[in-house]
């Protein structure tokens, strides 16, 4: 329609309404909400952006604990990113079962799931919605457009915020390597709302991913100086090390002797806590052991997925849910006997860094969805240091614990252990410092001869159980599918069975490949 | 009730009261005079305008009904007289030269009988050259007893027109209508609702109450008139796709001379529920607490406890109205007050309604303006299900007291485990949940008949629509379910309120010619709307004191405004033209311009293009068999617009406190921004109709065939984004085809036209099918498109049951096959051997990969009937009528939700505290849930007697009295085994309100 005949209608239009009302001109603009448009004029909105990245990771919308999520047709208690992270990190091996039912939940305790599973499909989604907030905000903040907004006094500031949503994307996409393998590279360059990108390799999204850490860390506070539940040098070098720990599975070729200054870095900048269970507590916020953590609070960030999850899901049957310091367990989570066999006397082991639940319960998991079929294992509790409850019965306190010092000490020892350099007593000295403190006394320490690979993926299973490393370790040890390790359930028959190495990788979601034609499912999908 | 109202200007009854007298005036003339009264023949009231021909000679009758035709040749002639909405009347008279011959004419009700204008958007045509496919049902034939929703009037009376009760049974529940098919997948299926020429918001608009239409008082509504094809609906442009039905009310239409009468009109009515869950009972429920979880048998108890009774009752209801109306030569008016109050069947529910109707039409300036005004006001309350009282009603163990007295949550029993179901007579008891809305729909019409142009006139109107609601809701701290959710106490409070208002300008031109006629309308149309939305809440309250009425001090508040606008300007212009009274052209156009479309989208088009042929005037018919046969086609294009303000702008959503990000010991408060598609516009169905129109019999017998064939773009749909692209998991946008057709007959018949005071009986049978599929739902096509749809079921997390797969129909069930046993049952067995029974052992591996998971499962069925039916019977007998209305619907399925979730022995045992089973537990001995068994979704076709009538009129009394009966629901045939096959339009049957048999007894008084 022409511009001429356009305003002729108006024309028309103000004529002809009763009264002489002009009303041909429908535009209204947005009244509760504010529009790209000025958002950008408060200078507070950088900030609030930033937060909203971080945010991304410990709830599931702007309101908690539900009810404005960030996604639509999805769960928004299952959608939380440490939640599916947790489940498809920790369900398909021998550290976690649960009982639920819901549509595709089992499948993934079995390695059976398929491209259309529910949770493959969030934690997709959760990954490239971080990716595309960081995107927008990286877009949003530049130099230039604070300049053009008359804010150049906030550049400085701005410029640290910009170095936390690279370090947030890059973290992001290093969950998606290891889940997905090739995944599209979408960076702040890419306009929203454009054609469906390309595939990446994996190995472009690694080096991606190494570069920017290492372009973004003078820009970071340093090691354990950062704000806490924001990243510092010490969570950026944590991250590098872990890419650097499994470039063998994900380029193809080791790095391992990469990861050690990495390693070191974090070492320097962050303590073990004397009490193993400081970093589980409702208030494990003092924890000088977190490296970097996903920060849950009773009155403030609520949510269904993250510790909330974590500790109700673990609770349940005659457990006094009063003891984990919350209103009721939702009768989830267990163990294998698998698991419960790594420490020395089973149940009745002496190592402080587990709690079996036996009372009532098998240790054989004879039935996926019956509570009572194998041992409950709780780690998290909404109990603080001093034995009282969180703020909230129903939403812990309790930060998830994402990248821990224990965690780093243990990659210390697989380094040297797998000849990446490093001091063999240094490393014998850090694993028995674990075992100290999980002993309450040095009669379990170990020796340089016991610091070989199988010992080190089994204490990395009973310092890190349900910290969501399973997976990836199980992966690097080349034993998560095949014959060789088997526990219960694997390949869903209760002794274990071997299954094929394509579930290594998760599929690209079905609903992907319907977005986004140029991607190829991964091989066995 | 109109029901009521109906007989009052209806029925029959016939005296002839013929004094003949002789003058002395002597007789040398040729001519004489024939004089006499027109009533109707049950009520004995006058009725004016009615067409009396006598060898010739032409006369109306006066307000009372008095007539008289003069000079009329001697002889015996037969009279016939005629009035819209009776039978034709005929007798024979005697003329003697000079003298008058007296007459009374007792006209019989003819409800079924063809209206000679229909109303169409922004005026009327003739019948004969209208080429849309226009539906209209008069008052006469609405449905019966206690009608809360003025949809459920026209429930099985418009072919192709599917009128579901949302929730079951519930008292002003809400009710979706379905007219030839759903359009959409995200935006709304309802039909655009006018109501005399102001257009509410598609659907009805906003309420706080169950159903917007509640609003309307049944008994004020005169015609609902339907528009289906495009050639009708067209007119009204993008909000037109899922057709509009055009509500007229009694002070709608002008009538000259109408006599002052009062009228009263009345029911009681007592409901009862007739069917519920086939859960357990408690000898049952013991027994298999027995056999399948003996460790539970200590903790339950042994109550012996129906819970379903526990919070049902027989519901009882009053409606009262009462309307005088009145007027003169140049004006007249309509008031009515009503009043109705129904309770619900489950206790603390129930619907009261206070209504308001105001009617004035005057002529002015030599009757060149017309002046018209109606205002339809009232207040409605909703009382509200508690929680999940129904859900917890099937799901409490049988063995459970109601009471624990003095225990923490109010003495009601409640298990300590909070997995546990809580008791359902305490959620109801102590839960309070009610909405009350202020509704007034008003508007002033002027046309003007402009002098020098002969058939020229101009016609402005204003009208507002104002809404003001209220939704309340409270619950103590005590209460189980408030202590489970971490709420401890809740109190809120929701205002949504809304204003319209709506400005119509437009010129018509009507002229008939010798072989030519003509009907122009053109003009502009405005409409605004804004709505306010304010809400607040709180939450561990330090008192449960004030209830619903206060805030105490509390650890937890929130308080949202909402605030939406959204406007809409258009153009429309309509051209009709007849030619030789046989060949009739129609062209319509509508421009609209939407605040809700994105800026390159601003305007959109809906033309429209339809022919007619009236085969039954042509030289070549014999004219006796067909008294009517017209062939019609059309084609055109209608929008659907019905989807959330805003979309096409990238917003940021501010986070609440609740969401904050920790940095360091402070917390941060977020902002989000919004995925948008910029360029968003209206859903768009272009559709084909050709149908054929005929009568035998002079209409005794007469009807419509239509085939039509519907395809609908740029459908909306929350798509899945390509990661990386967007800043949520879905975008809202234009993508995906849909495609209806299916073919329609309807057939109205006067089977019995007996004589005054003998028996009569008309009836419609209205048939139709629709055949819908899903074309395209993905932008890049290609590759097996599933996508899950629906609501989610109850059991697990996140579990669709439907889904949107090019090929099937829009929401087909998406299910595993559940392989049978030899006795014809889904089995449950370790068939695969490997130790134990899990779904590789039950569903059939239909993708052939070895391994059963959720590839496995496939579209199967679906909710949307491929048939439905409707019958109307309407037979008088003397003083006696008894009309009854028939409902059939065939190839529509329901998912069994209430059985999916409860039949598995695991419910027995999944917490300390075990929830009751459904009975087919018993057989199928499922241990864990099959929720995406085909086993549940069930065809749930069936046959309904909605409505049957026995009413007795007192001709003599007052100006009529008479007294009825009516049974709702009197029966169902179905072989669905749930509670109701009319679950809802989704197609998932999940603890509905249960559906009621109603009894009514009412009086009507005219007076």
């Amino acid at each position: 329609m022409t511009t001429r005949i356009r305003n002729l209608m108006a024309l028309c239009g103000a004529i002809a309404v009763l009264g002489g009302v002009a009303a041909c001109d429908v535009t209204t603009e947005p009244k509760s909400t504010v529009t790209d448009a000025n958002i950008f004029n408060d200078a507070q909105s950088y900030e609030a952006l930033l937060a909203k990245l971080y945010a991304g990771l410990s709830v599931t919308g702007q309101q908690g604990p539900s009810g404005n999520s960030d996604f639509q047709r999805l769960d928004e208690g299952f959608s939380h990113y440490g939640r599916q992270l947790w489940q498809l990190q920790e369900l398909p091996t021998d550290e976690a079962v649960i009982a639920w039912n819901d549509a595709g939940l089992p499948e993934l305790s079995t390695q059976g799931w398929a491209s259309s599973n529910q949770f493959v499909q969030m934690m997709y989604s959760r990954i490239f919605y971080q990716v595309s907030l960081a995107n927008e905000f990286l877009r949003e903040s530049t130099p230039e457009k604070l300049t053009e907004r008359g804010q150049e006094s906030l550049i400085p500031e701005v410029q640290q915020f910009r170095a936390e949503a690279r370090f947030l994307r890059a973290l992001s996409y290093w969950h998606g390597i290891d889940l997905f393998g090739d995944i599209p590279l979408v960076d702040e360059s890419f306009p929203l709302g454009s054609t469906p990108p390309e595939q990446s390799t994996r190995q472009e999204i690694y080096n991606f991913v190494v570069n920017e850490l290492n372009e973004i860390r003078t820009d970071l506070p340093p090691s354990g100086a950062g704000e806490y539940g924001r990243a510092d040098q010490g969570a950026a070098s944590m991250l590098l090390a872990k890419l650097y720990m499994n470039s063998g599975v994900y380029i193809g070729s080791d790095a391992y002797a990469s990861a050690l200054p990495e390693i070191e870095n974090v070492i320097a900048g962050y303590q073990l806590e004397p009490d193993f269970w400081t970093n589980f507590r409702a208030d494990n916020g003092i924890s000088r052991e977190i490296v970097f953590a996903v920060p849950q609070d009773g009155d403030n960030t609520q949510t269904w997925g993250g510790t909330t999850f974590l500790v109700h899901a673990g609770v349940g049957g005659d457990m006094p849910a009063s003891d984990w310091g919350i209103d009721g367990g939702w009768w989830g989570l267990r163990t294998t006997p698998e698991f419960v066999n790594l420490f020395p006397g089973g149940a009745e082991t002496t190592d402080g860094r587990v709690e079996f639940w036996t009372e009532g319960h098998s240790l054989e998991v004879n039935s996926i969805t019956d509570f009572f079929s194998g041992y409950p294992v709780p780690k998290y509790t909404n109990l603080n240091s001093a034995g009282a409850q969180g703020s909230h019965p129903t939403f812990p306190d309790t930060d998830y614990p994402m990248f821990r010092l224990a965690d780093a000490y243990l990659m210390y020892a697989e380094v040297v252990a797998r000849g990446g350099g490093g001091s063999l007593p240094q490393a014998v000295g850090y694993v028995n410092a674990l075992r100290e403190r999980a002993y309450g006394g040095p009669g379990q320490n170990i020796g340089p001869d016991d610091l070989t690979l199988d010992f080190i993926l089994d204490e990395r299973a009973r310092e890190l159980y349900w910290e969501g490393h399973r997976r990836t370790d199980l992966i690097r040890f080349g034993v998560f599918t095949g014959g060789e390790r088997l526990w219960s359930w694997k390949g869903n028959v209760q002794s274990g069975q071997s299954t094929p190495d394509h579930l290594d990788l998760y599929p690209i979601p079905a609903s992907e490949i319907l977005a986004n034609p140029n991607l190829i499912q991964n091989p066995g999908y | 009730m109109p029901r009521v109202r109906q007989f009052l200007v209806a029925l029959a009854a016939l005296t002839i009261a013929t004094v003949a007298w002789t003058t002395d005036l002597a007789a040398q003339e040729t001519t004489g005079t024939v004089r006499g009264r027109v009533a109707d023949e049950m009520l004995m009231t006058g009725l004016g305008d009615a067409t009396i021909s006598v060898a010739g000679q032409t006369a109306f009758s006066a307000a009372q009904g008095f007539f008289v035709v003069e000079d009329v040749p001697v002889g015996v002639h037969t009279l016939t007289a005629n009035i819209l909405g009776y039978r034709e009347f005929e007798t024979e008279v005697t003329v003697t030269a000079g003298q008058t011959t007296e007459v009374t004419v007792l006209m019989r009700i003819a409800p079924l009988q063809l209206d000679p204008l229909v109303a169409v958007g922004y005026g009327e045509l003739e019948r004969t050259t209208n080429t849309g496919v226009v539906t209209e049902v008069p008052e006469e034939v609405f449905n019966t007893g206690r009608v809360v929703a003025a949809e459920q009037l026209i429930q099985g009376k418009v072919a192709g027109v599917q009128v579901t009760e949302a929730n079951g049974g519930e008292p002003g529940g809400g009710v979706s209508v379905r007219i030839r098919g759903g359009t959409s997948i995200n935006a709304s299926n309802e039909p655009l609702y006018v109501v005399d020429g102001v257009p509410l918001e598609v659907g009805g608009g906003l309420s706080a109450g169950g159903n917007p239409l509640n609003f309307i008082n049944p008994d004020d509504i005169t015609s609902f008139t339907v528009l289906k094809d495009a050639s009708a609906t067209a007119i009204y442009g993008s909000r037109g796709a899922n057709g509009v039905v055009l509500i007229e009310t009694m002070g709608g239409r002008a009538r000259a001379d109408r006599p002052t009468l009062f009228t009263y009109r009345g029911n009681i009515s007592g409901s009862q529920i007739y069917e519920t869950p086939d859960i357990l009972n408690y000898r049952q429920f013991r027994d298999v607490v027995a056999n399948q979880a003996p460790e539970k048998l200590d903790i339950i108890g042994n109550a012996n406890n129906n819970w379903y009774d526990r919070v049902t009752r027989t519901g009882y209801g009053q409606d009262h109205s009462l309307s005088v109306t009145g007027g003169g030569e140049k004006m007249d008016f309509r008031v009515s007050v009503g009043y109705l109050n129904q309770e619900g069947t489950v206790e603390r529910t129930g619907f009261e309604r206070a209504s308001f109707n105001l009617g004035y039409n005057q002529f002015l300036f030599d009757d060149r303006l017309k002046l018209q005004a109606t205002f339809l006001g009232s207040r409605t309350e909703d009382e509200f299900t508690g929680g999940r009282v129904l859900g917890s009603a099937t799901n409490m163990a049988p063995s459970q007291p109601v009471f624990d007295a003095g225990n923490e949550f109010g003495g009601y029993f409640e298990w300590d485990d909070p997995l546990g179901t809580n008791n359902p007579v305490g959620e109801l008891n102590l839960v309070t949940d009610m909405g009350v809305t202020y509704r007034g729909v008003g508007n002033a019409t002027g046309e003007y008949f402009i002098p020098g142009i002969e058939g020229l006139s101009a016609t402005g109107r204003f009208g507002f629509i104002s809404t003001n609601s209220e939704r309340k809701f409270f619950a103590p701290s005590f209460s189980k379910f408030q202590t489970e959710n971490g709420a401890f106490g809740t109190v809120w409070r929701n205002n949504p309120s809304e204003f319209s208002w709506l400005g119509d300008a437009f010129l018509t031109y009507a002229r008939n010619w010798t072989n030519n006629a003509l009907n122009l309308t053109g003009g502009y149309s405005y409409q605004q709307w804004q709505f306010d939305n304010p809400y607040l809440e709180a939450q561990q309250l330090s008192s449960d004191l004030l209830g619903t009425e206060g805030i105490p001090a509390s650890d937890f508040q929130r308080v949202t405004l909402n605030v939406e606008e959204n406007k809409l300007a258009s153009w429309f212009g309509r051209a009709n033209y007849t030619f030789l009274d046989r060949y009739t052209l129609t062209a319509s156009i509508r421009a609209d311009e939407s605040s809700r479309f994105g800026e390159d989208n601003r305007w959109g088009y809906f033309p429209s293009f339809a022919g007619a042929w009236r085969i039954s005037e042509e030289s070549f018919m014999d004219g006796d068999t067909f008294s009517d046969l017209r062939l019609r086609a059309s084609w055109g294009k209608n929008g659907n617009q019905a989807f959330p303000n805003y979309q096409q702008y990238k917003t940021y959503v501010f986070g609440e406190n609740t969401a904050q990000s920790q940095f360091g010991d402070g917390f941060v408060p977020t902002i989000r921004p919004s995925a948008v598609d910029p360029n968003i516009k209206w859903e768009e169905t272009s559709s084909w109709n050709i149908g054929l129109d005929f009568g035998f019999n002079n209409n005794r017998y007469w009807g419509s065939i239509e085939y039509y064939d519907k395809t609908t773009e740029d459908l909306i749909f929350d798509v899945i984004v390509a990661g990386g692209t967007n800043l949520s998991n879905v975008v809202t946008t234009n993508v995906g085809e849909m495609k209806n057709k299916g073919f329609e007959l309807t057939l109205n018949a006067g089977f019995v036209q007996a004589p005054p005071e003998g028996f009569s009986w008309d009836a419609n049978f209205n048939f139709a099918y629709n055949d819908n599929e899903l074309i395209k739902i993905n932008p890049f096509a290609g590759g097996s498109e599933r996508i899950l749809a629906g609501e989610a079921i109850s059991g697990g997390v996140g579990s669709f049951i439907q889904v949107l797969e090019p090929g099937q129909d829009v929401n087909s069930f998406f299910v595993y096959e559940h392989i049978l046993g030899p006795d014809g049952l889904p089995i449950y067995a370790d068939t695969n051997e490997d130790g134990s029974i899990n779904e590789q052992d039950l569903y059939v591996d239909r993708n052939g990969d070895g391994t059963i998971n959720q590839d496995d499962r496939a579209a199967y069925k679906s909710p949307a009937p491929d048939w439905i039916m409707g019958h109307t019977s309407l037979m008088r007998w003397g003083s006696f009528d008894l009309s009854f209305t028939l409902l059939a619907n065939i190839g529509n399925y329901v998912y069994n939700n209430v059985a999916s979730s409860t039949g598995f022995y695991d419910q027995l045992r999944d917490a300390e505290a075990p929830n009751n089973l459904h009975t087919s537990t018993l057989e199928t001995g499922f241990q864990t849930p099959q929720y995406f068994s085909d086993y549940y979704v069930e065809n749930a076709g069936f046959l309904r007697m909605q409505n049957i009538e026995l009413g007795y009129t007192f001709g003599n009394w007052l100006n009529g009295v008479r007294v009825y009966g009516v049974v709702q629901n009197a029966f169902t045939i179905t072989g669905y085994s749930g509670v109701d096959p009319t679950a809802s339009t989704n197609g998932i049957d999940n603890n509905r309100y249960p559906r009621t048999r109603t009894f009514v007894g009412g009086l009507s008084v005219t007076f």
